[in-house]
């Protein structure tokens, strides 16, 4: 193909058009405040957290510090309470399992299109929000895990 | 649009912003198509015609009327948001990536399109050895072989949209077309 004919082909190149279809950017606003849903997140987690370091110190490396004991009476005594029962599953299951659904919400977007029926579901990667997403199921997990083991080591002691 | 409307428009502008998005709506296509077909990636070309409109929307009152189509303005624009990337491998949506942080907002783009659109691209073989070959020239070739080709612009046009003399133009097509060809061919 010499400069001539080159230049013709150039000229007669079929292009893909753009024009049959219009992208369309909307712009939507994030189901959740990210940021926001991040702090809370750390919220949700500082009594849990805490509560099973204290555990950790007093009967696993048995540092018997007053400040140990504090929570591990608080959270005992919730527990014996009969008006204060609901406290310390909130605390420590519910609150972190919130801190999960909004840090979930927060990070990801769901769109639908209806004719080709293809739901896109993107994550958008806010290492923040994800970090403390992992960190709040990890304590939910940990604690629902050990209500599980308790209950069948006392269902066998009986 | 005419040039008459097109004059009315920006003067209407001065005091309604919100009469920008008839220049959205009337441009938006052509600035992407553009984008889309250096490219050849489509979430590239939104993020970089977004990333266009939304750079003239804030520099819109700067923009002096010369009896010049606004579209030049636009292709401009549009133009240098592609060599920023073509420079660098790698593009950085300045202002859209503000929004996104400050205000919390999620870009979201149509499945069905971009399907339509990537189906498209792959049926012009032809189309596409011309893309990825261009992609190799240095930028100057590119974006004149783009504007003329893909967007059948005349040198007049492409002149007005680089700011640079038509004779340039001349001279960086007829270069920029050999140096192609060679790598077509090759």
């Amino acid at each position: 193909m010499n400069a001539d004919e080159f230049e013709k082909h150039m000229e007669n190149l079929q292009k893909p058009g753009a024009d049959s279809v219009k992208p369309s950017i909307d712009i939507k606003l994030a189901v959740v405040n990210p940021q926001r849903s991040a702090a809370i997140g750390v919220w949700f987690i500082a009594v849990p957290c805490y509560f099973l370091f204290c555990i950790f110190m007093k009967y696993y490396f048995h540092f018997n510090i007053g400040i140990f004991d504090i929570i591990v009476e608080m959270m005992s005594d919730l527990d014996k309470n009969p008006n204060m029962w609901f406290l310390s599953p909130l605390l420590i299951v519910v609150l972190p399992l919130v801190g999960v659904v909004l840090n979930a919400l927060a990070i990801t977007h769901f769109s639908y299109a209806p004719v080709s029926r293809i739901l896109q579901i993107s994550i958008k990667l806010r290492w923040m929000n994800v970090l403390v997403l992992l960190v709040n199921l990890s304590l939910v997990s940990i604690f629902i895990l050990y209500a599980i083991i308790e209950n069948i080591h006392h269902s066998q002691i009986k | 649009m005419t040039l008459a409307q097109e004059r009315e428009l920006l003067l209407g502008m001065k005091s309604d912003k919100k009469l920008f998005g008839v220049l959205y709506d009337n441009y938006f296509n052509s600035i992407f198509g553009y984008l889309y077909q250096r490219t050849g990636n489509y979430s590239l070309g939104q993020d970089m015609a977004a990333e266009t409109f939304l750079k003239a929307y804030f520099k819109i009152d700067d923009f002096v009327w010369r009896e010049i189509s606004v579209s030049s303005w636009l292709y401009r624009i549009a133009t240098n948001e592609a060599n920023q990337f073509f420079r660098k491998r790698k593009y950085q949506p300045g202002i859209l990536e503000k929004i996104l942080d400050i205000e919390l907002l999620q870009l979201t783009t149509s499945e069905e399109d971009r399907l339509l659109l990537e189906a498209e691209m792959k049926a012009h073989d032809d189309f596409v050895l011309v893309q990825e070959k261009l992609k190799e020239l240095p930028l100057h070739y590119q974006e004149v072989i783009a504007l003329r080709y893909f967007e059948n612009k005349d040198n007049v046009e492409i002149g007005r949209i680089l700011e640079k003399p038509e004779g340039t133009i001349k001279s960086l097509l007829s270069r920029g077309l050999e140096k192609l060809r060679a790598l077509v061919l090759k």
